[in-house]
């Protein structure tokens, strides 16, 4: 079953890619798909619609699903507080902020000759920063994980109302490009732009990978991880440096996810029965590449096609396991 | 022979606040050693100074006669381990993963285990008394489950030297008497064993020294019968102890 754990994970996602590039509005022959894939599909339009539409959107899905749920899971353990996430924490909402700020100016850079991507990225990643930073301090000074994730949301309706200001003084192209962005979707990214979300991401997640021992020993706290001989300032460091980068990086070309990185390692935790990061980080990175190919699956479904947001998708798996996490009534406030 | 633990003019608190200061204590393998005191009076801050998680306010602690700061994380973790008061309680570990983290000085940058650390583990299992406990998760566990689970991670960990942070606190009297009973036997096996903890009467019987610390700063040293002799936990504690 612990190994079988793996080996599901990865036939569910062989077969959601496979669905993902066959279902959609025009259904493509699952030969075609495979044709399309090698680039020797026998219709040009099933090509177009495999290799240059469907592919890179499935790929997307699948990295802003594992970067998202590396990152909510990074968080989880570095706060010690299992309703950690990007989004609850506000870090979403902060990167948020700063892409507002930077595609509401965006008559005064784009004269510069700056890469738009490059530049979306980047603030995105220092709004996902700036929100983290404050998150850190609260979490010095609060008792209990319930107070911090309050402090989160309100980072949250902080920036979205600072949003809505910059929304009014903004011209309508650049408010129309940035209320889309708001609501969430795999479906931006061209095969042109795939670079910049896939490099941050693969980074991020292999310098995860590299943690899951210091992350094991962080799972009895600072002190013991200090005293097992972890260096517990440069981890901590570490590990906000690959949360930003992630949660700012996936929320810069997808827009604000909510839930997929807070759910997807309780989902992950429940299918491994364990909370051992040399097992349960890689699940949790191809879990929540299997979560958001299952989500986008949904939005592209025949029949509600484009006319369900992203996000209502994954609040909808999301929000349940939060309820659950909460019932099931582990104790996760975290003693003194 | 070096001692496993010695500081010089140590001073230890917080924020630059003096809690304790001029300790030189000295502890050798095969020792135990009570540390007394009142709440508050900067107990588990030398516990952790010990270890190095809180910087000394003034003088140095040496381990095996290594200045304590200078040594590499690593190395100093493989010389001292603690078991802390906090209840850690982290979700879904099973007893013997939680034993394993023990080996972390000593496995590679995966933190893989090799046979020799399987053997580690299991024998520190044995050792605490928790080994019918390996698939239990931690969070499941009763106070004094918990406790002897810290102390096979601490043993696990193979150090000379082994601090508690009021090991015996929250411990009912039979889960009381098993750990201290354990602490005995690790000292009498040779380790180095510092302890805290407010149970005078069960210090007094199974420690072989005592350190007290009082209200000005200073910690008394000696044996227990010095210490009847020069009334020392009177004038820590204020009353008539038995």
């Amino acid at each position: 079953m612990r190994t079988g754990a793996f080996a599901l994970l990865l036939v569910l996602l062989g077969l959601l890619f496979l669905a993902h590039l066959a279902i959609g509005s025009v259904r493509v022959p699952l030969v075609e798909v495979f044709a399309g894939l090698f680039g020797t599909a026998k219709d040009p339009a099933h090509a177009l619609i495999v290799g240059g539409v469907r592919l890179p959107q499935a790929l997307t899905a699948m990295l802003a699903g594992a970067g998202l749920a590396t990152s909510g899971l990074l968080m989880q353990t570095l706060f010690r507080n299992p309703l950690a996430g990007p989004s609850v924490l506000g870090i979403g909402s902060g990167a948020g902020l700063a892409v507002a700020v930077v595609m509401l100016a965006g008559p005064f850079w784009r004269s510069w000759g700056l890469p738009a991507d490059l530049v979306i990225e980047g603030a995105a990643i220092a709004g996902a920063f700036a929100v983290l930073a404050i998150i850190l301090f609260a979490d010095r000074r609060v008792q209990d994980g319930i107070t911090l994730l309050i402090v989160g949301l309100m980072l949250g309706y902080l920036c979205a109302a600072l949003v809505s200001f910059l929304e009014v003084a903004s011209d309508s192209a650049a408010l129309k490009g940035f209320v889309l962005w708001g609501m969430g979707s795999f479906a931006q990214v061209t095969t042109e732009r795939l670079h910049w979300l896939a490099v941050p991401v693969l980074v991020g997640t292999l310098a995860a990978l590299r943690l899951v021992k210091p992350l094991n020993a962080l799972l009895l706290g600072e002190a013991y991880a200090h005293s097992l001989g972890t260096r517990v300032n440069r981890l901590r460091t570490g590990l906000i440096l690959i949360t930003g980068v992630l949660a700012g990086t996936v929320t810069a070309f997808c827009g604000p996810i909510a839930f997929l990185g807070l759910a997807t390692p309780h989902v992950a935790r429940a299918l491994l029965g364990t909370g051992d990061h040399t097992r349960l980080l890689p699940a949790t990175l191809l879990m929540g590449a299997v979560l958001a190919l299952a989500c986008d699956l949904v939005v592209r479904w025949p029949g509600l096609a484009g006319r369900v947001p992203l996000n209502a998708v994954t609040s909808l798996l999301g929000a349940p396991v939060v309820v659950w996490v909460l019932l099931r009534g582990r104790n996760w406030v975290r003693g003194t | 022979m070096t001692a496993l633990l010695h500081t010089k003019d140590l001073a230890v608190g917080h924020r630059g606040r003096v809690l304790l200061r001029e300790l030189g204590l000295v502890l050798n393998a095969g020792e135990l050693v009570a540390l007394l005191g009142v709440n508050g009076i900067g107990k588990s801050t030398l516990l952790h100074t010990l270890t190095g998680a809180l910087p000394a306010l003034q003088g140095e602690v040496l381990l095996k006669g290594e200045t304590l700061s200078r040594l590499h994380p690593r190395e100093r973790a493989k010389r001292v381990s603690i078991v802390l008061t906090e209840r850690a309680s982290p979700a879904l570990l099973d007893v013997r993963t939680v034993v394993a983290l023990g080996r972390q000085p000593w496995t590679d940058a995966r933190g893989r285990l090799t046979s020799e650390d399987e053997r580690v583990v299991d024998q520190a299992m044995a050792q605490a008394g928790v080994a019918d406990l390996a698939g239990r998760d931690l969070a499941h566990l009763s106070d004094g489950e918990r406790q002897l689970v810290m102390v096979a991670r601490a043993l696990a960990q193979d150090t000379p030297l082994l601090l508690l942070d009021e090991p015996t606190a929250f411990l009912d009297v039979v889960n009381r008497a098993r750990v201290l009973a354990l602490l005995r036997q690790l000292a009498d096996g040779g380790r180095g064993v510092l302890f805290s903890t407010h149970d005078v009467a069960q210090a007094l019987r199974l420690a072989d020294r005592l350190l007290i610390a009082h209200a000005d700063g200073t910690v008394w040293q000696g044996t227990v019968v010095e210490a009847r002799e020069q009334g020392a936990l009177e004038s820590a504690f204020g009353t008539a102890v038995p």
